[in-house]
């Protein structure tokens, strides 16, 4: 089986689980939430075997590297890492009417990546500068991060929804302000550590390829830029005792940073990371 | 005066004035990736009009290097000092909440607590203190403090991960070992180029934006660059084999890539970049109207005479890539009385009709170059201060989010007819795994008392 085969199975399999996920909403039946469950962590585990076959391909065509090199890449491991995240929080914290907006985010991440014109999604060669054992950990961690922040921008959508029209359908659908809070809470905090790994490792393996921990990239300066806004955020609910909708619109601003890091700048800035953009 | 003084430093220390600091930080340098850095003055005017207000702007703010202008330096110590203020501010707080002692712990306040339940126990005094103490120690793994023991009630406070209340410090300590390790390498330390030409050595690094060089205690020598291809034909690596060589003796070698760096007595040489130089040129010198030819060897500071004429012709300089016309070689000639004249000539279109100097068409027929390899050369005393650092934040952000205070608050009295176990408890973060640890905490204590209904 080829990846390319796989990965356009999963594209639409995100469809589907979030169509399970709304269904989950409009019907109520607990039955129901369970196979959206079921469905996206069956999804979930196809997607990896994709990753792992893109992977072997590109062995078998002799340039073997990680799947992460580059834009169409990274869309695809964006899109599996925002579903294992919202799985893993979705398994401890028993919350399973919040995957709508998720799986559609690894909806659209896949079917941009596969159906944009500027994205090209063939295996390429890895350029000098990118073969680096940082670059497995750098990608990793910094999706991770950019996945957890898609989940709570999802909750924090919800949440205010909730909190504006507080006797509508949508109200009685999901959970209790108080648990969407605490759950949002914690999604930040994951991407928050998981990000400041990803910035970490970037400026560590910087300085082993370049001679420099950090050279005010545009990439680098985002990233920065949206590591703050998630520091005020935990700040704020900390020390200043911010909570529930104050949160949940800092949280979408935070995202609003995260998409510019990963798009507007490979798109509207040059700098060092410009291979991320085909 | 004083009052002054004290009101700007409550909004110094004030997360008001942080959060303030964190946007400004955060606007500035949204401007520093909209606007070309590291772009020389003279440039700046060429490109948004000379004297313009835009420009003047620019150069005034320091816009085209903002990064190491000192209004944005200016933010980042303020952010150091707000960060070093703060956490001096709070604390005596910390400390406080250390070594608090607790002094109530009557029923009515533990009823008050978010988390509270009451049990009653139908053994007697002696035996349901000693059951509670045994199964509290046991599913709350940790050991109860008694405050209150009389004959009529017993008290205690079990706690666990108070030394978590510290870590908050510890992460925001690191910053400023993140900080101080960059500053000793600014300071301590050097970041600047070498360019080698192959077979030659060379023991001067240029600094970065400052006129200044410095000299090496030993030379460096490039014995070959090579760029390797795959079969598409996009780079796969620059290899740079270099010698270290001391009083023209070889003592270490070397094979530099992009990401595998070379260090010698703590200075680490990088790949950077690469450009190549001609080495020597046959051209030829056509004479439309009489088509005379001459044809000529030519090499950089070697000018070679035209013909039998008194003209001179040098070769001055060589571009790989000449503004998307492939190689370009600069060549002038010079005759004794006239102005020199001269231009670029593309060696890959001969029938070019720029391919003239003075009354000549010149075509190239061969060149030869040589690569030069391009080395960041570095010495950093403060790495491992920033990658300590690195670590440290990491491992005390983990401890901040994860590591929690957990306290539960017992107190034992005689009800109406059975002695009434009082439970509360409280965390300062993860409620909700609180929540249901607690709750665990109780179903094992009614289980261990016999008792099946529970009041919270």
């Amino acid at each position: 089986m080829k990846s390319s085969f796989v990965l356009s199975v999963v594209t639409f399999a995100w469809l589907g689980v979030s169509v399970f996920y709304i269904s989950y909403l409009v019907f109520k039946r607990s039955v129901v939430g369970k196979l959206a469950s079921l469905s996206a962590l069956l999804v979930v585990l196809l997607h990896t075997v994709g990753i792992l076959l893109r992977w072997k391909e590109s062995y078998e065509l002799g340039i073997g590297h990680a799947p992460l090199s580059n834009l169409y890449e990274s869309l695809v491991f964006g899109a599996w890492a925002i579903m294992a995240v919202y799985l893993i929080f979705e398994w401890r914290y028993r919350q399973y009417n919040l995957g709508f907006i998720p799986s559609m985010l690894s909806f659209l991440a896949m079917a941009y990546a596969s159906f944009s014109p500027d994205i090209d999604s063939r295996i390429q060669p890895l350029i000098p500068a990118l073969k680096s054992n940082w670059l497995i950990a750098h990608v990793i961690t910094c999706f991770l991060g950019y996945a957890a922040f898609g989940v709570s921008f999802g909750v924090s959508v919800i949440y205010v929804l909730k909190k504006k029209y507080p006797d509508s359908f949508l109200s009685s659908i999901f959970a209790d302000l108080k648990s969407l809070e605490e759950f949002n809470y914690q999604i930040i905090m994951f991407g928050f550590l998981w990000l400041t790994i990803g910035i970490i490792t970037g400026a560590v393996w910087a300085n082993s390829a370049w001679g420099s921990y950090w050279s005010w990239d545009p990439k680098e300066t985002w990233s920065l830029i949206t590591w703050l806004v998630y520091a005020a955020v935990l700040h704020a609910r900390s020390v200043r005792n911010w909570r529930g909708f104050r949160v949940a619109i800092m949280s979408i601003a935070g995202f609003g940073c995260v998409l510019f890091t990963y798009f507007g700048v490979n798109f509207l800035l040059s700098g060092l990371h410009s291979y991320a953009t085909k | 005066m004083l009052n002054f003084f004290r009101r700007l430093y409550d909004f110094i220390v004030s997360l008001r004035c942080a959060i303030l600091i964190l946007i400004l930080l955060a606007i500035s340098s949204i401007l520093g990736t909209l606007f070309p850095q590291g772009m020389p003055d003279e440039a700046v005017f060429s490109q948004y009009g000379e004297g313009s207000l835009k420009a003047k702007l620019i150069i005034f703010f320091g816009i085209n290097d903002l990064y190491h202008s000192g209004w944005f330096q200016f933010l980042l110590i303020a952010l150091a000092v707000n960060i070093i203020l703060c956490t001096i501010e709070r604390i005596p707080k910390t400390l406080k909440l250390w070594s608090h002692t607790e002094k109530d712990l009557s029923p009515a306040r533990l009823t008050k607590f978010s988390h509270s339940v009451v049990i009653k126990s139908l053994l007697n005094f002696d035996r349901t203190i000693e059951l509670v103490k045994q199964c509290v120690g046991k599913t709350f793994r940790a050991a109860p403090e008694i405050v209150i023991a009389s004959d009529d009630q017993w008290s205690c406070v079990i706690q666990k991960g108070k030394f978590s209340l510290f870590m908050v410090y510890g992460l925001h300590f690191t910053i400023l070992v993140i900080l101080f390790g960059a500053f000793l390498g600014s300071v301590l330390g050097f970041r600047g180029m070498m360019n080698i030409v192959e077979g030659a050595s060379e023991n001067l690094v240029r600094i970065a934006k400052k006129d200044r060089a410095i000299k090496l205690p030993f030379k460096v020598r490039c014995d070959d660059f090579n760029i390797e291809f795959y079969k598409d034909g996009t780079p796969k690596e620059y290899v740079s084999k270099i010698s270290i060589l001391k009083n023209n003796k070889k003592i270490a070698s070397a094979e530099i890539k992009v990401n595998h760096p070379f260090t010698f007595e703590g200075i680490t040489f990088y790949q950077a970049t690469y450009g190549s130089l001609i080495k020597e040129a046959d051209v030829t010198f056509i004479e439309p109207k009489t088509n005379k030819t001459f044809k000529l060897k030519l090499s950089p500071h070697k000018p070679q005479p035209l013909g039998n004429t008194k003209t001179m012709v040098h070769l001055l300089d060589f571009k790989e890539n000449f503004s998307g016309f492939g190689p370009a070689l600069a060549i002038a000639i010079m005759t004794p009385g006239q102005n020199p004249q001269g231009s670029w000539i593309l060696a890959k279109f001969p029938k070019f009709h720029g391919n003239k100097i003075g009354k000549f068409r010149v075509v190239v027929d061969d060149f030869k170059t040589f690569f030069y390899t391009g080395l960041q050369v570095k010495r950093d005393p403060g790495v491992w201060i920033v990658i300590f650092g690195f670590i440290g934040f990491v491992l005390f952000l983990m401890a901040t989010f994860y590591w929690n205070y957990r306290k539960l608050w017992i107190t034992i009295v005689k009800g109406n007819d059975s002695w009434d176990v009082y439970v509360a408890g409280r965390t300062n973060k993860n409620q909700l795994a609180f929540e249901r640890e607690f709750h665990r905490v109780c179903e094992e204590l009614k289980k261990a008392l016999g008792v099946s209904e529970v009041n919270s």
